[in-house]
């Protein structure tokens, strides 16, 4: 009898697990979703202001034999498409990542001042520094997101407050931020000026592999160590007291996920502009799907961001060539009805 | 190992203990009672490190709790607040399995031994037809009892609630305090804050009075539910007598004269 114990035992628990979750709802619902995101991915390399055959884009990304579309799929539309998959990924993991900790349905990274101060700095630099080439917007983007963010963090940290006093402060210092922006577009002396602006409904116009090659490795780390603290997540989302209690540093913790959510954001907003709603949506999508554990939430939610970003610019693409319809434009009239049927279907909360 | 407080100040902005000398025997149960912000719970969380005590010092043993590590302390005591936030889309056993948590890396794999101590608790707190019941469905006695079975799977030798049996129906409110009682006879030490005093009295070992941020006494039910004592601490004038079930102390308030 003994013995049968120790076979038992000698398959270590970890492999257990995975066999188990190998074999679950929420693994096919994963599968399914990374198959629908490749999809998703072709398609949109195939549509556009000249629109070409599947076999074609295949043979190009593969380099097979037959006709080839280099110029097209590999210079102008595979950069969009990396770019859209990154940035809906990391808008997803960051929205997850505040969701948990700010304990609230309502928080993204809008409410971290993301959105708002990357907006704002993007409209200084264009209003203040007219000569800088608009190639540097998604810099000052990102680095007035970051100090939005950072704002936020200072007037809150270490006061042992709560998630909801954090995201007041954020909302607060939001509109601080968007009174700015607001002012700045009313007083600019010409139409003209405001053309980059463009940048604030969020889109893919004009990306190429410069841009991916600037925000590639930190979206990627800041991604993988989110990932890695996923665990953390869950035991966030029990409340600072209970967490406390289990042997985490709460404020050190919270700190640390904030601001991977904020570079997150911040980078994608930078590099994108702003697609507010993937951040909200993504995550909750994600937690109907996989319910509430942080290891399959992340995952689950970097998936559902990449789907929707990729088809929101595949589709501003192809629905009237040659003009494109912002993907942040596209991602709020297709997702916030299914958002609303999604919230209204379920029967929690 | 008894817990010892010496000269503890604690406290948030606005109330604090003062100067707490507190020894907590080990292997019983203690009750903490007491008015409404007397700081029962302010003393139950900083025993437990949940809030940082300004000067003094807690010790179980030769741990020195305020200077520990948090996972150290976490694999000592289990600490179950007052109102636990209730996790949205997680099932009992998930719940359960979150109080290993002290003991696993940052990316909580389980060992074989988290998985037995999780499947201990949930037998123990009663809870095994809830396993794969979403923790945001189930009732209040249920919610309880699989918060506690969360500290049970904690394996720690002390374990503090804080007002287990608020807003509970009272056939739930015996159910969780049997549960309690039902640790502290397998050697864990329980300390539990409690707003019933006959209930503390029916099944507490020792009992803590605190009044205005300080201990107003210590003792057995019998040494500490006195006329005295409800009417220094309470201001209510009541009598005492015995419990018919359990000869514990339980108190009847005299008739105040305002309604007449």
């Amino acid at each position: 009898m003994s013995q049968s114990v120790k076979q038992q035992n000698i398959r270590p628990q970890w492999q257990a697990d995975l066999y188990v979750y190998f074999r679950s709802k929420s693994f096919v619902i994963q599968v399914v979703l990374f198959v629908l995101v490749i999809v998703a991915s072709v398609w949109s390399l195939m549509v556009g202001a000249v629109s070409i055959p599947v076999q074609v884009t295949i043979n190009t990304l593969f380099d097979l034999d037959g006709d080839q579309q280099k110029y097209i799929i590999l210079r102008s539309r595979l950069p969009r498409v990396v770019l859209a998959l990154m940035t809906g990924g990391a808008l997803a993991i960051s929205g997850a990542v505040i969701q948990a900790i700010i304990r609230n349905p309502l928080a993204s990274p809008k409410i971290i001042g993301v959105n708002s101060g990357a907006a704002l700095f993007a409209c200084l630099m264009i209003i203040l520094l007219p000569d800088i080439p608009a190639s540097y917007l998604p810099l000052a983007a990102c680095a007035g997101g970051i100090l939005a963010a950072l704002i936020i963090f200072f007037a809150t940290f270490g006061r042992n407050l709560s998630g909801v006093h954090l995201a007041l402060v954020g909302i607060a210092v939001g509109f601080i931020c968007e009174s700015g922006v607001d002012y700045i577009l009313v007083a600019l002396p010409t139409h003209e000026l405001a053309t980059p602006l463009v940048w604030l409904t969020g889109s893919f116009w004009g990306r190429s592999w410069t841009h991916v090659y600037a925000v590639w490795l930190p979206l990627c780390t800041m991604a993988a160590v989110g990932l890695t603290m996923a665990y953390r997540l869950d035991i966030l989302h029990l409340g600072a007291e209970t967490a406390t209690g289990l042997g985490l540093n709460v404020q050190v913790q919270r700190l640390i996920l904030l601001l991977i959510a904020t570079l997150l954001a911040s980078i994608s907003v930078g590099v994108a502009g702003v697609l507010g709603f993937v951040g909200l949506m993504a995550p909750h999508i994600a937690r109907r799907l996989v319910g509430g554990n942080h290891r399959l939430v992340l995952p689950a939610s970097a998936l559902v961001g990449m789907l929707l970003v990729v088809l929101a610019d595949g589709a501003g693409r192809a629905i009237f060539p040659p003009i494109e319809i912002s993907a942040g434009i596209l991602t709020a009239i297709f997702g916030a009805p299914f958002f609303i049927y999604i919230m209204l279907t379920s029967s929690q909360e | 190992m008894t817990i010892t407080l010496a000269n503890i100040n604690s406290g948030y902005d606005g109330f604090s203990l003062k100067n707490i000398n507190l020894t907590i025997e080990q292997g019983k149960f203690t009750a903490l009672i007491g008015p409404n912000g007397c700081g029962k719970s302010t003393l139950l969380k900083t025993i437990g490190r949940i809030i940082k005590a300004k000067s003094g010092s807690v010790k179980i043993g030769d741990l020195n709790v305020l200077r520990e590590r948090p996972k150290k302390v976490a694999q000592t005591i289990a600490y179950l607040p007052q109102n636990p936030e209730i996790p949205s889309a997680i099932n009992v056993e998930q719940l359960v399995s979150y109080g290993r948590a002290p003991y696993q890396s940052v990316l909580g794999i389980k060992s074989a031994r988290d998985v037995e101590l999780v499947d201990e608790a949930i037998h123990l707190a009663s809870i095994n037809e809830l396993r794969k019941n979403n923790v945001a469905e189930l009732s209040g006695g249920q919610r309880q009892r699989a918060f506690i079975a969360m500290a049970l799977a904690q394996d720690t030798p002390y374990i503090m609630l804080d007002e287990p049996t608020t807003f509970l129906d009272i056939k739930y409110q015996y159910e969780v305090l049997d549960l309690i009682k039902k640790l502290t006879l397998k050697g864990h030490t329980c300390i539990v804050v409690l707003h019933d005093i006959a209930q503390a009295a029916r099944y507490a070992d020792n009992i803590v009075v605190m009044r205005k941020g300080e201990i107003y006494a210590q003792g057995s039910p019998e040494e500490i539910v006195t006329q005295k004592m409800v009417q220094n601490v309470y201001d209510l004038d009541c009598l005492i007598h015995s419990d018919p079930i359990t000869n514990t102390p339980i108190i009847s308030p005299k008739l105040s004269n305002r309604l007449f």
